[in-house]
């Protein structure tokens, strides 16, 4: 569904260039749930971005296959959702209209919209909140509406960097059950970036890990553990456990390509 | 709530008045057995303040100068948003004349008096043209601001999911601005009123200051001590009604998170 | 001053999109940058200068060049000498007794919460009444003279003085102030080490906007009772038609404003920085 060749990016400075990643390949089966994990300023942010169609490359490239579009600006078929949920949404409009917003260039009529937002806020479970401001809402409400946003989208790839970092343990617990729960209903493809290595096994079919920056990707692990993921069994399964090793080990040891 | 309650609810709400009220009785008491020309009793102004500004005085002159001020202050929000959005979004364009928004900000506006009398002389147009012509600078200043700095976050949301222009603008980077757009509006209105009083008190042939100003030449010190107290409380009120218009046009920025 | 390419603390380096580590390119454009506020600046200049010279502009605007002329031979006069420095000490006067006065009231009021509660109310009315209005009394009073001018500029400084350093000595924390006391700093001292640096950079955007305020003031006071300084000149000017002269007074006047702004903004970005870098530390 996605194919990553090559990625390549710098950004320039007042010195010699800054090399985030440098090269960064893999793809991304149509249904699957891939997780990216990285050494804090592995550049997985600007990954995401680049994929995103928000940044532009350096080098190498990003390719819709189904489509054989190259991504270079925002494509129709990605929705993404943000670390910094509260930053994301629009504090003056009420969650229905942030969620509806993006839907008013797909859907010209307007019954129709109202029918998908309000279907998106009760998969997220936020039904009876369409009329709330989102800053009363908590943190994890609000990352909700952030999902209900995407989906309402209806897009065929979900980006999610680092979504649930901001929130407190329990929430993070919810809403990763949440959107394993929506990529089962949707079939969506999604491709969320985590620093936090519990998560990446925990949600992923396969786990990408990055290096620190110059970033290439250091492996690529597939995760068998058995759907439908449960917090309390998946996590209590010992092969959890080897695959989290697994990833950590590779983490800290990751090697730190030294610019050149 | 029981009855000793409202009571007390009712009698902590007048408390903010007592400073007010003493003060107001004092100046009365101070003054009232006062033969000096300078300080009138306070009784004698408020006759004058009833008998001029509650009078024939409202339509001679109160509206003229309110109607200058409005019709300055209306034309220097509606051109200084449109053109401080439009530059908010032209950065470079912005640049370019940075220099001279930055000098018409800093000019002394009251400078600008005896160039709008020699270019356009007195009346009411040049007056409006004036208080406009000031007011414009606070006004697109703080839009080009507020237009730029949209949150990062919030325009990667909008790029991702493909808004259009017109979308951005309208959903996004207006509301965005606002807080910073009715800040400078609020600043205008100041600004405005001194505008108002200052060409009023250099030379018109009505207006509130004018009369103020006549009557302190001509030494009718009651009708100058009305006419100080009228223009107090009307700077007074124009600022109190904006800040309950403001507070409900951005009821939402109280709870906007914090860059 | 700030403009639209200034980047801003917390944008992104993604920005400005670059794909190309070139310095060649990247230099060049940032001259341009530099260049292009001023370049356009002049070109204005110039489209005004050719629509006076060509009769499109009345002759109420002369053409620049007249105008920087007439500065040109008026600057180095003393009679113009006086009227700058006459202006300019009517502003510091006026901002000084204001400064005093009105950051000695919000010491006062922020240190003793009570005193606060009991005038802010009224406080807030006067607050929004511009100096100006005050002027027929005071010109009464006073007469046409610079105490007139020092007065009320002193009364439009007064009020964002007072109002800041409340804010600036309301601000402080309280776990602040309480550790000074656990730890038996006298009274002078937690003024010194406590109050002092807390308020200084609310002091410093008071005296930004106040000196603003007072320049404001003195040129209207001039401009209205005939006071000796450079609003008078200008009147002076206006009323007998001598345009260039006028114009290149009022252009001073602006360049004065631009000075004191400039100056003063770094005075408080200065304290503000010394500010931030303490509250980063204590929050």
């Amino acid at each position: 569904m996605l194919a990553v060749e090559n990625l390549q990016k710098s950004y320039p400075t007042a010195g010699a260039p800054l090399e985030v990643l440098r090269d960064v390949s893999f793809t991304v089966a149509s249904g699957e749930f891939v997780t990216v994990v990285g050494p804090s300023g592995a550049g997985k942010t600007t990954l995401l971005r680049c994929l995103a169609g928000l940044l532009p490359r350096s080098g190498g490239s990003v390719v819709l296959t189904d489509t054989g579009t190259v991504v270079d600006a925002p494509p129709q078929e990605i929705a993404c959702v943000f670390q910094d949920y509260s930053r994301s949404l629009m504090p003056w409009s009420r969650v229905w209209r942030n969620v509806e917003l993006p839907l008013r260039n797909t859907i010209r009529d307007r019954g129709e919209r109202k029918r998908v937002v309000d279907e998106a806020l009760h998969q997220v479970g936020l039904d009876g909140f369409a009329d709330s401001y989102p800053w009363q809402l908590s943190g994890g409400m609000q990352q909700r509406v952030a999902i209900a946003r995407a989906i309402a989208y209806r897009p065929r790839f979900l980006i999610m960097d680092e979504p649930f970092a901001s929130v407190d343990a329990q929430t993070r617990a919810d809403l990763e059950d949440l959107v394993l729960r929506i990529r089962q209903d949707a079939g969506l493809t999604v491709l969320l970036v985590t620093h936090d290595i519990d998560e990446a096994v925990y949600l992923g079919d396969r786990v990408i890990v990055l290096s620190s920056r110059p970033s290439v990707v250091v492996d690529v692990i597939d995760v068998d553990l058995p759907h439908p993921r449960s917090q309390v069994n998946t996590k209590g399964l010992p092969r959890f456990a080897e695959l989290r090793t697994r990833v950590a080990k590779l983490i800290t040891r990751a090697p730190v390509t030294a610019a050149p | 709530m029981t009855a000793a309650g409202a009571v007390r609810r009712r009698g902590r709400a007048l408390v903010p008045l007592i400073v007010p009220a003493a003060l107001v009785a004092a100046w009365w008491f101070a003054s009232a057995a006062s033969t000096s020309p300078y300080f009138p009793p306070l009784s004698r102004i408020l006759t004058t303040f009833a008998d001029n500004w509650l009078g024939d005085r409202v339509v001679s002159d109160v509206l003229p100068s309110l109607g200058r001020m409005l019709a300055g202050f209306c034309a220097a929000v509606v051109v200084g948003v449109g053109l401080g959005a439009l530059l908010g979004r032209l950065p470079l364009l912005a640049h370019a004349l940075n220099p001279v928004l930055q000098f018409g900000r800093a000019l002394p506006a009251t400078a600008l008096v005896p160039v709008s009398i020699a270019v356009l002389g007195i009346g009411d147009v040049p007056k409006i043209l004036l208080i406009a012509f000031v007011t414009v600078f606070p006004v697109m200043l703080n839009t080009i601001d507020g237009v730029r700095n949209i949150d990062p976050v919030l325009e990667d949301v909008t790029r991702s999911y493909r808004l259009t222009r017109r979308q951005r603008l309208w959903h996004v980077q207006l509301p965005a601005a606002a807080p910073q757009v009715v800040a400078g509006i609020r600043i205008a209105l100041s600004v405005a009123f001194v505008m108002m009083i200052v060409s009023e008190l250099i030379a018109a042939t009505n207006g509130i200051g004018f009369v103020t100003l006549i009557a302190q030449q001509s030494f009718r010190v009651p009708l100058m001590w009305s006419g100080m107290i009228l223009l107090g409380i009307l700077g007074v009120a124009v600022n109190v009604l904006f800040a309950m218009v403001e507070r409900r046009l951005l009821r939402w920025y109280a709870h906007a998170p914090e860059e | 001053m700030t403009s639209a390419l200034t980047p801003r603390a917390g944008v992104r380096a993604a920005a400005l999109p670059s794909t190309s580590p070139d310095a060649g390119p990247e230099r060049g454009r940032r001259a341009l940058v530099v260049v292009l506020p001023w370049a356009t600046t002049v070109a204005l200049l110039a489209v005004s200068e050719v629509l006076s010279r060509t009769g499109v502009l009345p002759e109420e605007i002369p053409p620049v060049t007249d105008v920087l002329a007439a500065g040109w031979q008026l600057v180095p006069t003393a009679k113009f000498a006086t009227s700058l420095v006459v202006t300019l000490v009517q502003v510091a006067v006026g901002l000084v007794i204001g400064v005093v006065v009105g950051v000695a009231a919000g010491l006062a009021l922020g240190s003793v919460p009570l005193l606060y509660r009991l005038t802010h109310h009224v406080l807030d009315f006067f607050r929004f009444i511009p100096a100006i209005v005050y002027l027929p009394v005071v010109v009464l009073l006073m007469g046409a003279t610079p105490w007139t001018a020092f007065l009320l500029a002193a009364l439009g400084t007064v009020w964002p003085m007072l109002f800041q350093t409340y804010y600036g000595v309301a601000g402080i924390s309280t776990v602040l102030s309480d550790t000074a006391r656990v730890f038996g700093l006298r009274r002078h001292q937690r003024l010194a080490h406590v109050v002092l640096p807390a308020v200084s950079p609310f002091v410093a955007t008071g005296l930004r906007i106040s000196a603003a305020h007072a320049l404001v003031v003195v040129v209207a006071v001039q401009l209205i009772t005939a006071i000796p300084g450079l609003g008078r000149d200008i009147a002076v000017y206006a009323a007998n038609a001598v345009y260039p002269r006028m114009y290149a007074l009022v252009a001073v006047v602006g360049l004065v404003g631009v000075a004191l702004n400039a100056v003063l903004a770094a005075v408080e970005r200065r304290s503000l920085h010394w500010h931030s870098a303490y509250r980063e530390g204590w929050t």
